[in-house]
């Protein structure tokens, strides 16, 4: 299949989170039909969240009833010669209500331009979220360090950004290829081996207990969360997902150590 | 009664115009917090070099207690913010020139300013490292520089408003780093 039959056949899905084993096939290896799944996924779950008004099931049953009582078709009353004297009352109703309709449309319409947000001016200040969250947060983590030389800091700021990197990687292993994931994957080792282990052992032996224990537990719970994930995604991110895996794992080994020469 | 009946049901079909009406008229006024993955992943593709220096950086800051060493880093991450910026202010992305200024802007002040004050009172007046000090404050106030004569290059173009005011942002922050050594010399 070629990508326009799959983004068709897409298109047609009842329910994109399920596009079925031929589609899925060829989605494992085809990064632009994964984005237009993406994309209708996110607007799946964008229609679910419509506002919609609630009708009693009582309403609902006497308007099944009205609807079924009328006649099938009704003259229009432009074509009838001699309008009666209730259907003439009928016609005006509906043009009543149409002109209701138009004038609440034309409120509606006025209020919801008022209560646009005005463009942002181009002041620096008024840009409160990020183009690129996780560039955003990298950039403090960054500053974070650059600001501190005390170990228990540096190993707070380092499992920040390493839970940045894997968070990022957990969000982006169904649509982002496999270089980019790799890259990440080799980021994360390198805060995690060569940061956040080297600075752990400089902690003082009274603050590991309480400050490395929560970074050996999360280097746990990443790697189980990475390693499900490992099981459902395209070929190609499986690898740098393992890879992760595999850091925190060999991250929480380290630091368990540390907590145990605290104990002996 | 039926007029009645007839009187609910077209208020309610008026009322649910009004809902969508509204809905749709504001809907996309409000930014959304989270961007999409596909999004997300397309912001990776773009600042993935910006990433890779910035997460080498943090990790390098983490390691050292080298004042001139940590002043080197943030001036990399600087440089490499301001190239950044550079290339989107040629390419006239208003968006990505927004928040590269942002972020340009936040290292200046808040890292690079800070390091260069640190290592200005841990080196000694006179020493070779006071010299390189020096040269590394000079290469970061250059590269503001080099941004005002893109700003001025590109002030006729659609975001040449836009880049008046970034750079009126980006000279307060060249001057924390100016100050950082001007404090440390009394």
């Amino acid at each position: 299949m070629n990508c326009q039959i799959v983004q068709q056949k897409l298109l047609e899905l009842e329910d994109p989170s399920q596009p079925g084993k031929r589609l899925a096939e060829h989605l494992r290896s085809c990064p632009s039909c994964r984005t237009v799944l993406a994309r209708l996924q996110a607007l799946e779950a964008g229609v679910r969240m419509l506002p919609v008004a609630g009708q009693p099931a009582k309403a609902k049953a006497a308007c099944i009833e009205r609807f079924l009582s009328q006649p099938i078709v009704s003259p229009s009353p432009f074509f009838t010669s001699q309008p009666s004297k209730r259907s003439l009352s009928i016609t005006l109703g509906r043009w009543r209500w149409a002109g209701a309709l138009a004038a609440s449309l034309l409120l509606v319409a006025l209020v919801g331009w008022g209560l646009r947000t005005p463009r942002p001016k181009p002041e620096l200040v008024q840009q409160t979220v990020p183009a690129d969250p996780f560039l955003a947060s990298v950039v403090e983590r960054q500053i974070q360090l650059s600001r501190t030389t005390n170990p228990s800091e540096r190993v707070e700021a380092l499992t920040g950004l390493a839970n940045d990197l894997s968070n990022q990687v957990q969000q982006l292993a169904r649509v982002a290829p496999g270089e980019d994931l790799a890259m990440l994957a080799r980021l994360y080792e390198r805060v995690v081996r060569v940061g956040l282990v080297k600075q752990a052992v400089q902690v003082p032996m009274v603050q590991r207990q309480q400050l490395l224990k929560p970074v050996a537990d999360e280097l746990v719970r990443c790697a189980t969360r990475l390693e499900e994930l490992a099981a459902e995604v395209p070929v190609g991110a499986e690898e740098p997902l393992r890879e992760i895996v595999l850091t925190a794992r060999e991250g929480n080994r380290l630091i368990q150590q540390l907590l145990t020469e605290e104990h002996s | 009664m039926s007029r009645v009946v007839v009187g609910h049901r077209g208020f309610a079909w008026v009322g649910l115009a009004a809902l969508l009406c509204l809905w749709a008229g504001t809907a996309h006024s409000q930014p959304r917090v989270t961007p999409l993955p596909a999004e997300q992943a397309a912001s990776l593709k773009k600042n993935r070099a910006l990433v890779q220096q910035l997460v080498e950086g943090a990790v390098e800051l983490s390691g050292t207690n080298d004042v001139l060493s940590r002043v080197h880093v943030c001036n990399r991450i600087t440089a490499s913010l301001a190239k950044e910026l550079q290339e989107a202010i040629q390419a006239g992305d208003a968006k990505r020139v927004h928040e590269l200024a942002i972020h340009l802007s936040g290292i200046m002040e808040r890292s690079l300013a800070p390091t260069v004050r640190e290592a200005r009172q841990a080196i000694q007046p006179g020493s070779k490292d006071e010299a390189r000090l020096i040269l590394l404050q000079n290469v970061a106030v250059g590269l503001t520089d080099n941004l005002e004569r893109s700003a001025q290059a590109y002030r006729e173009t659609a975001i040449g408003n836009d880049l008046q005011e970034i750079m009126r942002r980006l000279r307060a922050s060249r001057q924390h780093v100016e100050q950082a050594t001007k404090l440390a010399e009394r």
